[in-house]
């Protein structure tokens, strides 16, 4: 903690207002984030699982239909996606508690006048780590689907 | 800055003593709402664009006000953000700015949120019901 800190911030009353607002809609934002991203992770370990159990497997149910025979024949692409997604649910997950964490940060600074500086930095030092993080995780994404779609389009031929 | 912006502006402390760690956490703070500002408006543009084709719906339209609102408060927050840093004029005021304008990115995000929730619900409460009958 900073020694020469503030303890007590003098904010006007609406603007205490409207940061324990800000506080509140961050929270349901990083709830709705974490249970998300917590979906996703279970959907995407299950789709991992169920495709691995059936390709070791000695049926051709998967190979039967264009979509089983397609991840078939590109095994790495789609496990490297898979485990992408996975990747991408898990920092979600953290994201959404960065974020969570950053309203407490914010509500405390309403709610108290113990520390409110350090309150007011440690949350914008979350935010910045939220925002960062969710930038770069997006642009990722976006280059890793669009590696995956080229490589695809490329071997099987753009409208064949 | 406009006359109710230096109203505002001159209440509160002019500094906050955030040490120099803090002060480079925020201006990466700006930097970062500024890329997410960049970004939406490329977003908004490129719905913008896509409004002029046949393929166009009003969908597009509200994803393109959408957009452009969201990288419009992102570049006013980076803005706010970026003065409480680099400058001691009004920690305070640029300082509820920002908080101001996040406030209402996170407000939109929630009450889109909020809306899919409720679609979500009506198509199943729907399948339920039509399925029942």
């Amino acid at each position: 903690m900073n020694e020469r800190a503030l303890s007590h911030i003098p904010f006007q009353v609406e603007d205490e207002l409207m940061i324990h607002s800000m506080a509140r809609w961050m929270k349901f934002i990083g709830i709705v984030k974490i249970v998300g991203a917590l979906l996703v992770l279970f959907v995407a370990l299950v789709a991992l699982i169920y495709a691995g159990v059936e390709m070791g497997s000695s049926s051709d149910s998967m190979s039967s239909g264009k979509m089983g025979r397609l991840v078939a024949e590109n095994k790495l692409t789609f496990f490297s996606l898979g485990a992408f997604t996975l990747i991408l649910a898990v920092v979600g997950t953290a994201m959404g508690f960065v974020l969570y964490q950053a309203a407490e940060d914010f509500d405390r600074v309403v709610r108290s006048n113990e520390a409110d500086q350090d309150y007011v930095a440690s949350g914008l030092s979350q935010l910045e780590t939220y925002f960062k993080v969710s930038v770069l995780l997006a642009l990722a994404a976006v280059l890793v689907g669009l590696t995956a779609g080229l490589s695809l389009a490329l071997k099987y031929g753009v409208g064949s | 800055m406009s006359t109710g912006e230096t109203a505002q502006a001159k209440r509160g402390l002019s500094r906050i003593p955030f040490t120099v760690a803090t002060e480079a956490r925020i201006k990466s703070l700006s930097f970062w709402l500024s890329v997410l500002g960049w970004i939406g408006l490329a977003a908004g543009v490129s719905e913008l664009v896509t409004l002029v084709t046949p393929a166009r719906n009003f969908g597009q339209i509200a994803n393109a006000i959408v957009h452009i609102l969201v990288a419009t408060w992102c570049f006013q927050a980076a803005t706010a953000f970026k003065k409480v840093a680099t400058t001691d004029e009004a920690d305070e005021a640029y300082l509820v700015k920002g908080f101001s304008q996040l406030r209402k990115i996170f407000l939109l995000q929630g009450i889109l949120v909020l809306i899919g929730l409720a679609f979500v619900t009506a198509v199943l409460l729907f399948l339920v019901l039509h399925g029942k009958a």
